[in-house]
């Protein structure tokens, strides 16, 4: 009996050490926030009282570019010393996990760095509400941000699909690219150039295509084509437009100058690229600042995208926005509308390489690349706005991205026919649309 | 007698034979197990040394067996951006600690899954069973309720706490306690040994290959976890390792160069931890005297 | 009193573990059950379906591709991990020099995150820039489809998951090998058994508990694994080697259909505990039968 007891004794100490540390654990000034955060209601008043503001920022990087936003805090805190802010930094993947957990778990952070606000929409603030209904007038077209009259966030920095070439190669196969808008490639030159490039150069590829259906709708916006009607209300898949982009795409494949190890495997474009093996990659213009970073050993440079029946890219991006429900949401919007100003968004977007939203910030004084800027630019004015439209309709991207590019995966290997795959996807696209609008 | 002589004698005679197929098949065995050798190592350590390359260099073609101008710029460059020491530290901590709770935790339950006879226990077991085939990814979101619920949100503790129990080091220790037999347990019964004591005196040491296989694993999973710090910990200042790696990983950019730096030097603890702990996996037994 | 103890016991030793099981797991993956009677994009509030999760599954192609391809690459892989660290555990537990040394080259894979994992055999089985290939075609043949055929894809991720968990598993198995008595071996050695007599009439049924727990665990693994995939085929080519896993993550977190991401997840989770209790049953409950 003696030796039960102590057994118990030892078992309760263990236990109840446990139960402590955890309670110790969260005592800590993080843990107090974070049950702060849970009763957000009490927290915003508790700031309004003393003064003190503490903004939690859900963020994700690319490069480094937390560190020049850390910067921009260190600014706004020169005028406004009450306000304190703190990075929660996560990867890319884990962002939108992490943001659903934190906004069912009673403690969302007061702002965030997103580049998808659909799933978000009914959490996060309207910024109209509190900066007026003339903060938009603000913003150039491009990334969407009024949802249902309300608007979810500010674009902050704009990216457009576009092309890297290996300029190394390009020049040892004695060919150039487009100097100007009337030079602009046509499909048919564009596979000519990759032709000449593999014959005439070290490189053994045309170009690689990011596994992603993005990416791929450059080109089906390219042929005149679009997933949905203009009015967003209807399916336009299944159209000869498509079905010649489809085509166009697996030709590329079929004829060896696309290598199929990335869209059938898992091969990654960036890397393919930084070999030297490869005479153009299909990305986009966030690809600058990594290729500044990590090619050394060869020359490289951005082009026009190439065109069909119309010239057009795909813009995207990042948007800041406020989160309902912590207590400090006129502070978040305050400091969305203050790093929204022109000059303050120029430094960020100097810094990194980024393209503005923000009118009167165009065309920025950009240390390097210049006039891969200029091109930028003028993709993404030849672009119509059907593209980002579309894809800023994000409920409905949800939806359809996997299949639109797990499909055309199975058309590049044979499995679907071109015209099966058009069908296949013009049937989910009906579907989808009824499941949103039900 | 008289068998086990012409057994002698017979053996006596292909004795020359057996020594010369004995030695070929030993050199057989070490010419396999280094072959093997190459194919384990190869991979990881061509990756390792790579982490010396520069940016350019690292995915050039064709690719370079060796740097061909080495240089330690991944690692200052990863180093400069964070707090490497204290991951370190907070990783150290959680490690040390949650391997502790799970052999004692795990060692308790296998023990007596294996060993004794009682209600429900057949029923017990399977629940232990299926938290091993419970696909953690959809129910993410009812975890991190019951981790705030509980208080361990952004706390050490949250991702130490929720993890001792393993289904797996339960089933382990449970199939090891099978292999040995009831006797030594009977026979300090007789002498009046209550049952904890059984379990402390006699039972575990016996266990030591198996604590020693549990601390070893227990360790690698601890410090390489991703998914418990994925969860719990927010502040910088409570990153473990892999939380730190992770963050290298952008939407449209990995930071290889940082990525591999910084996971070789991770990797070396729980190295020295196997080394270490090796030993002991092999060798308990015969000592532990479970002979005849 | 002795006799409460005796009843006692056993319940207040597994106390511990059952208290942060119960917490941490059941009950979160009751909620995952009851999450898959619902409509849920993981947010917003859950609209009640019933059973339709369960039955648009029977006609969900991709899922029904996913679930047999999970099928036929477990079957492929766990019989290769088993004899491969069968194999490791028995030629390191003879009388070698250095064993300490090989055993932890061969544990070593275990060690190393998935991304480091895929990022290595990238570059050696890149298809068009991998090292094996640069090999192949430099000695003039023509370059192996490593992850572009769909056969080929199997065969490589089969081959990848064996060499990253043959060491965890050869680490279990030296432990179960070293528990045999050397007495069993010593006896055989007197009768004249070969090594192949001791290993299929003294090693194996010796071993069974050890073996059950190695093939248990690594079938629970190999359907789980995702990242490594992801990392060398990504599913590919067109979805040969999407998963279960793979299936459930798309759904639930890209296309934001938890309640049918859950509802597959129940499903696995039901697979899996069919082929368990099939493993018990085989072994005969693990239990040891050599005397």
């Amino acid at each position: 009996m003696k030796k039960l007891t102590k057994f118990l004794a030892i078992i309760a100490i263990l236990l109840t050490t446990a139960a402590l540390a955890a309670c110790a654990g969260a005592e800590t000034p993080a843990g107090q926030a974070a049950q702060t955060g849970q009763t957000a209601q009490q927290s915003g008043q508790v700031a309004a009282e003393n003064g003190a503001v503490h903004l939690q920022v859900l963020w994700f990087n690319d490069f480094d570019e937390g560190d020049s936003f850390l910067r921009l805090t260190e600014m706004y805190r020169e005028d406004n010393p009450h306000v304190t802010f703190e990075l929660i930094e996560v990867p890319f993947h884990d962002l939108e996990d992490r943001l659903r957990n934190l906004i069912i778990g009673g403690m969302p952070p007061a702002l965030a760095r997103l580049t998808n606000l659909g799933p978000f929409q009914n959490w996060l603030v309207d910024l109209y509400e509190y900066l007026g209904e003339d903060f938009g007038d603000n913003f150039n077209d491009g990334l969407r941000f009024e949802f249902n009259g309300r608007m979810l966030a500010a674009p902050k920095d704009v990216t457009v699909n576009g092309i890297v070439y290996n300029r190394t190669a390009f020049e040892q196969a004695g060919v150039s690219v487009p100097q100007n808008e009337s030079e602009i490639w046509t499909w048919e030159e564009w596979r000519a150039v990759m032709e000449q490039v593999v014959a005439n150069s070290d490189v053994t590829y045309g170009l690689v295509f990011d596994r992603t259906s993005h990416r791929f709708s450059t080109l089906f916006y390219q042929a005149g084509a679009s997933m949905l009607t203009p009015d967003l209300s209807a399916s336009n898949f299944n159209t000869p437009e498509m079905h010649r982009a489809v085509t166009f795409f697996k030709e590329l494949h079929d004829d060896g100058f696309l290598p199929a190890s990335v869209w059938l495997g898992a091969d990654n474009p960036n890397l393919l690229f930084r070999s030297g093996q490869v005479a153009m990659h299909f990305a986009g213009s966030w690809m600058l600042a990594n290729y500044i970073a990590e090619i050394d050993d060869f020359e490289w440079g951005f082009t026009y995208l190439p065109m069909d029946v119309r010239r057009s890219s795909v813009p995207g991006g990042k948007y800041i926005a406020a989160l309902q429900g912590t207590g400090v949401e006129a502070e978040a919007a305050r400091f969305i509308e203050w790093i929204s100003q022109p000059e303050i968004n120029a430094i960020f977007m100097l810094e990194n390489n980024f393209i503005s939203q923000i009118r009167g910030n165009e065309m920025l004084d950009y240390e390097f690349g210049a006039e891969f800027f200029r091109i930028f630019a003028s993709d993404l004015a030849a672009s119509g706005s059907q593209p980002g439209a579309e894809w800023g309709f994000q409920e409905f991207t949800g939806l359809i991205n996997v299949d639109l590019r797990e499909g055309l995966s199975e058309v590049l290997a044979g499995i679907l026919t071109v015209e099966e795959y058009l069908e296949m996807m013009d049937d989910l696209i009906t579907r989808s649309l009824a499941d949103i609008n039900s | 007698m008289q068998i086990s002589a012409k057994r002698t004698k017979k053996s006596q005679e292909n004795s020359a034979f057996r020594d010369t197929k004995q030695l070929v098949l030993r050199i057989l065995l070490y010419v396999i197990l280094a072959l093997l050798s190459v194919l384990f190592l190869f991979p990881i350590l061509w990756i390792m040394i790579s982490a010396f390359k520069p940016a350019g260099e690292l995915f050039a073609w064709p690719p370079t067996l060796l740097p061909q101008n080495p240089t330690i710029t991944n690692f200052s460059d990863a180093m400069a951006r964070g707090d490497f020491l204290q991951y370190f530290g907070n990783t150290t901590f959680s490690t040390l600690v949650a391997t502790a709770f799970t052999v004692v935790i795990n060692v308790m339950s296998g023990y007596v899954f294996a060993k004794y006879r009682f209600r429900f226990q057949t029923a017990l077991f399977a629940m232990v069973l299926a938290t091993l085939m419970v696909p953690l990814e959809v129910i993410m979101i009812p975890i991190f309720q019951v981790i705030v619920a509980t208080n361990l949100f952004n706390s050490l503790w949250g991702i130490i706490i929720p993890a001792v129990a393993s289904p797996t080091s339960v089933f382990l220790v449970r199939q090891y306690y099978q292999t040995i037999p009831d006797e030594f347990m009977e026979a300090a019964r007789i002498d009046g040994a209550s049952e904890f004591r059984i379990f402390l005196q006699v039972m575990l040491p016996i266990a030591k290959p198996i604590i020693a296989v549990l601390c070893i694993i227990s360790f690698m999973w601890r410090w390489n976890d991703f998914l418990w710090p994925m969860l719990v910990i927010q502040s910088r200042h409570l990153y473990t390792i892999q939380l730190a790696l992770a963050n290298y990983s952008g939407e449209f950019n990995v930071d290889w160069n940082s990525l591999l730096a910084m996971s070789s030097i991770s990797m070396v603890p729980v190295i020295v931890v196997f080394v270490a702990l090796q030993k002991h996996i092999i060798g308990g037994m015969i000592s532990g005297g479970v002979k005849g | 009193m002795k006799n409460l103890q005796m009843r006692m016991f056993p319940y207040l030793m597994l106390l511990p573990m059952m208290i942060i099981f119960t917490l941490y797991l059941f009950w979160p993956a009751l909620n995952g059950v009851w999450i898959s009677l619902h409509s849920w994009d993981g947010l917003n509030p859950m609209a009640f379906l019933g059973l339709t999760n369960y039955t648009q599954l029977l006609d969900d192609r991709n899922f029904t591709r996913a679930f047999s391809g999970t099928m036929i690459f477990t079957a492929i892989t766990v019989p290769s991990i088993y004899v491969t660290s069968l194999a490791l555990a028995i030629m390191l537990t003879r009388k070698i020099k250095a064993a300490g040394l090989f055993r932890a080259i061969f544990y070593w894979p275990t060690m190393v995150s998935s991304i480091i994992v895929g990022l290595s055999w990238r570059f050696l089985l890149g298809e068009s820039f991998g090292l094996v290939n640069f090999v192949i075609t430099s000695f003039g043949f023509e370059p192996v489809r490593w992850v572009t055929n769909a056969n080929m894809a199997l065969f490589t991720i089969a081959f990848v998951t064996t060499w990253s968990l043959a060491g965890y598993y050869m680490v279990m198995l030296i432990a179960g090998l070293k528990s045999i008595s050397e007495t069993y071996y010593e006896a055989a050695e007197i009768d004249g058994a070969n090594f192949w007599q001791q290993f299929f009439f003294i090693t194996l049924p010796l071993l069974r508990p050890m073996s059950l727990l190695v093939l248990v665990l690594s079938t629970v693994t190999v359907v789980r694994s995702f990242p490594l995939i992801l990392a060398l085929t990504g599913g590919g080519p067109a979805g040969a080697t999407r998963f279960m896993v793979q299936q459930i993550h798309e759904t639930g977190f890209s296309r934001l259909q938890m309640g049918y991401a859950s509802a597959m997840a129940v499903v696995l989770f039901g697979v899996l505990a069919i082929l368990t209790i099939v493993q018990f049953r085989l072994n005969r409950g693990g239990e040891q039968d050599a005397n």
